[in-house]
């Protein structure tokens, strides 16, 4: 994998800065899913991790999703479990919530709200990024 | 009953129950407390009050977020419910030897945790 591959060429003293760009709704397609696995097993090697939730990724975040209507895993259950992998970087952009018409008050995630100019910041500041 | 090509039963506290090639449950209904000490007798474990507990907030971590934790989250929501002075792993090592994450999750009757190294 190459995280793995990553890791050996990285020193244990200088953590990379990752940051995993989610753009899929949820249950169109199994990236959604595939990223969460992919975040999961990066937080074992303990770099600098954070996520973006951008254009239609943004309907991963919203609350009372009921995925076992469809036989799936529900992603909003399973974001609510990173913080106890010490993922808390989380981010969300504003345009995109608004263009889909999504109040704060359908996300249960504690997340950062930014706007386009800072969230362009924050996709320069990274070591890599892993678009799903 | 189906019949697949990765298909295995066992017969487990006197059923047959689908499992996958590692032994762990294909299907949650199938767990039972019986089935829970005929996996940990497999995996050479006598279950005592202590590894119950732990079972039962795996159980519950599962319910909650719908995967089976790795070994940091097990041990921070152990931590959290069980008290600080069980939140370590050498304390999980101890009850479910050689790897707490996964031993405990196959005891458990949850999926193997996919993003234990």
């Amino acid at each position: 994998m190459m995280m793995a591959a990553e890791g050996n060429t990285t020193t244990m003293n200088a953590p990379k800065k990752l940051l995993f760009v989610l753009r899929q709704a949820p249950y169109g397609s199994t990236l959604a899913k595939d990223a969460l696995d992919a975040i999961l097993a990066t937080s074992a090697y303990e770099q600098d991790l954070s996520i973006a939730f951008i254009d239609d990724g943004v309907f991963q975040l919203i609350n009372n999703q009921q995925s076992e209507l469809i036989d799936q895993k529900n992603i909003a259950r399973i974001l609510s479990a990173l913080p106890l992998y010490d993922i808390t970087q989380l981010f969300v952009c504003a345009a995109s919530l608004a263009e889909r018409g999504i109040t704060l008050g359908a996300i249960s995630e504690d997340i950062t709200v930014l706007e386009p100019e800072a969230l362009r910041t924050l996709l320069s500041q990274q070591d890599h990024l892993l678009s799903f | 009953m189906k019949k697949g090509k990765q298909h295995n039963t066992k017969q487990l506290a006197g059923k047959n129950i689908d499992v996958d090639k590692e032994g762990y449950l294909r299907h949650l209904d199938d767990w039972s407390e019986g089935v829970a000490e005929c996996i940990a007798q497999e995996e050479g474990i006598i279950l005592t009050q202590d590894h119950w507990a732990v079972i039962n907030l795996l159980r519950e971590f599962y319910h909650t977020f719908d995967v089976s934790p790795a070994m940091r989250p097990l041990v921070k929501y152990v931590g959290i419910h069980l008290g600080k002075e069980k939140a370590n792993s050498i304390y999980l090592l101890t009850l479910f030897p050689p790897s707490p994450a996964r031993i405990a999750s196959k005891i458990a009757g949850l999926p193997r945790p996919a993003n234990c190294l």
